[in-house]
């Protein structure tokens, strides 16, 4: 018997045409956990959340949700289970806010009935959490990027699903929007148990934030475990080509990264 | 502002928006060429009425007045309302699958290619009718079905198709057509002026022939088109995203854009190729009511059914007995309209 709302990566190899992209990824993601994806630039972060959310076709038998395999699902049973944030989010139509918050109901409405009032107050529910309340009539173009982001959060907990995915949540957010953003995402997992995987750059917050991290290179997973096994200096130097010292922050006992310089030939020593 | 807040009163507006399209409808009848009073319009139209026929007299009506009435202006007024409706109704749906605020009707190269199919009955000659149409109209709806199928099988990789490649392998092919057309006209410069008229596209042949032609394919195709309305709001935000939201992506751009074509297609066969009603309608409704499907599609209908039928009426007697081709009074009346709109939307922004 499968944990309920864990997912199961399996051995997944992924190819876009000819060039193979991830390659033997086995991992496995529990609820109440906050895991981090990290990995250097192009490392197939977001080719592994697109796997695992279906909007990429993985092979059959690689991916699974509570024991099913993902490829045996539909849509629209695959969207009430995992919600995504993408990594990027362009609107060309002029929706409101709260249109798009609304969105994240679409796997519970039928087809001609319209919002009921649960769909209604859980997106406002949604938009609270995610600090919006007050931009639910703007028009999606005329608000800002981190804002924008926050929207697209709010949607994503609007889905009420058991598993979210974020592909680099706060990389626009500034540093209150990106500590409270991380908070929440943190409370989705302690409180309300759910599975929780985020690709991050910033190592610091990753070391605060994940319980557990893969660091993917090139494909496939170069190393797990705990932020404080994993964000040693010696593998963030082999994995991402840099010079840095690695502290113990203080108040909260985690790593805590300082870069230094990168490695590049012709900057210095080695 | 948000769907939510505002659909009571949006379909409140469309109701009259509905009714005075009705209305429009009736006025269209009584003018014309011919002078015919509104009174005896209105009895015309009730005369032909199942229940209340009895009640009205027409004895002291001629009757080529009841003839051009119910023979010409009434079907004229009935295609085109349907023609305006279909057109934009699917420009506003195809903006949304290609997420392209460019996106109209034409685009999968259905306009060029009914233009081509009906330039090549025209030159060799075929005048047989099919079903009470000419043989024009239905080797058009021919040519613009094969063109969009092509265009469909260029952009296929595996089950999936790509709207960007779908936009440019329309283009492209549309060019091509319009090239063919182009030397056909100068091999044939005896039919040049028949193939030149019915690329303008115009309503002067009526009849309800071609409107029970035209209503098999139209209103299956709306049907479809407004079934997906809501699917078409998440697409139009993003396929990925649309595909995380639980929206079978590949499958309702499928089902929408073969409605498209097969409405489109239609009209064009039906009336030739009439631009601009399908890209602006859409747009001008959507800074009026908003950009999501479920109201826009709705008004489209009924705003480019208005729309068209007042640029048609105008067609008929700006300058009479001339008849000016419709497709001119749609941009010369719509542009303007339209950029005002634009300028004050922008001027709200700023
Ligand atoms: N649609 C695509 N077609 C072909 N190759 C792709 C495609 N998308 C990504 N790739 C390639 O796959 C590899 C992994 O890309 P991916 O987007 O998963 O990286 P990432 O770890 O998310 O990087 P980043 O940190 O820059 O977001 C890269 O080498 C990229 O060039
Ligand atoms: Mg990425």
């Amino acid at each position: 018997m499968e944990a309920k709302n864990a997912v199961d990566v399996k051995n997944l190899d992924f190819s876009y045409g000819d060039r193979k992209v991830l390659e033997e990824i086995c991992a496995r993601f529990h609820p109440g956990m906050v895991c981090g994806l990290l990995g250097p630039n192009g490392s197939g972060k977001t080719t592994l959340l697109k796997n695992i959310a279906a909007i990429l076709k993985p092979q059959k038998n690689t991916v699974y949700i509570n024991g099913t395999d993902i490829t045996d699902m539909t849509a629209n049973e695959l969207a009430r289970e995992i919600s995504v944030v993408p990594q990027n989010t362009y609107i060309e139509f002029d929706f409101s806010v709260q249109d798009i918050v609304m969105m994240g109901r679409a796997p519970y409405i039928k087809r001609f009935s319209s919002e009921s009032e649960e769909d209604i107050e859980t997106a406002q529910w949604a938009m609270r959490i995610a600090g919006i309340e007050d931009l639910a009539e703007r028009s999606i173009k005329n608000i800002s990027g981190g804002e924008l982001q926050r929207v697209i959060i709010a949607r994503a907990l609007a889905q009420r699903s058991n598993i979210i995915l974020l592909d680099e949540p706060v990389s626009q957010l500034d540093i209150y929007h990106q500590l409270s953003i991380m908070e929440t995402v943190r409370t989705l997992a302690y409180e309300y148990g759910m599975t929780v995987v985020t690709v991050l750059h910033d190592l610091n917050l990753a070391a605060e934030f994940c319980d557990y991290i893969y660091l993917l290179k090139d494909g496939v997973i170069a190393y797990s475990g705990k932020p404080k096994d994993v964000l040693t200096y010696e593998i963030i130097e082999e994995v991402y080509k840099i010079v840095c010292l690695v502290y113990e922050n203080p108040a909260s006992k985690k790593p805590h990264i300082v870069p230094v310089r990168s490695m590049q030939e012709g900057n210095g020593s080695c | 502002m948000s769907y939510l807040a505002k659909r009571k009163f949006y379909y409140s507006i469309l109701l009259i928006s509905v009714i005075v399209l009705l209305l429009l409808g009736i006025f269209s009848l009584f003018v014309g060429t011919a002078n015919i009073g509104f009174l005896d319009v209105c009895r015309i139209l009730a005369s032909k009425l199942p229940g209340i026929q009895k009640l009205v007299s027409t004895d002291n009506i001629r009757g080529s007045s009841a003839d051009i009435i119910i023979k010409l202006r009434l079907p004229r007024a009935v295609l085109v309302i349907l023609v305006g409706s279909g057109l934009a109704a699917v420009g506003a749906a195809m903006q949304s699958v290609f997420r392209n605020p460019m996106a109209e009707p034409g685009i999968l190269g259905l306009s060029s290619g009914a233009g081509l199919g009906a330039t090549i009955a025209i030159v060799i000659g075929l005048d047989k009718t099919v079903l009470g149409l000419s043989a024009a109209a239905a080797s058009a709806f021919i040519g613009a079905i094969a063109t969009v199928f092509i265009v469909y099988n260029i952009s296929r990789t595996g089950h999936r198709i790509s709207p960007t490649v779908l936009i440019l392998a329309g283009t492209a092919i549309s060019f091509m057509n319009s090239a063919v057309i182009q030397l056909i006209m100068i091999f044939r410069r005896d039919r040049m002026d028949y193939i030149i008229m019915w690329t303008m596209g115009s309503f002067s042949s009526p009849s309800w022939n071609k409107i029970a032609v035209l209503l098999p394919f139209l209103l299956p195709g709306l049907a479809v088109i407004l079934f997906h309305a809501r699917d078409l709001n998440i697409i139009s935000t993003g396929e990925e995203t649309a595909k995380t939201l639980g929206v079978e992506v590949e499958r309702t751009k499928k089902f929408v854009l073969a409605s498209c074509s097969i409405v489109t297609a239609a009209c064009v066969a039906t009336s030739g190729i009439i631009g601009f009603v399908g890209l602006i309608i859409p747009h001008l409704l959507r800074l009026l009511v908003g950009t999501d499907q479920r109201v826009l599609l709705p008004f489209s209908i009924v705003g480019g059914a208005a729309f068209l039928l007042v640029c048609d009426t105008l067609a008929r007697v700006a300058a009479p007995p001339a008849e000016i081709p419709v497709g001119a009074i749609t941009a010369v009346f719509g542009s303007p309209f339209f950029i005002a709109l634009l300028i004050k939307g922008k001027r709200s922004v700023m």
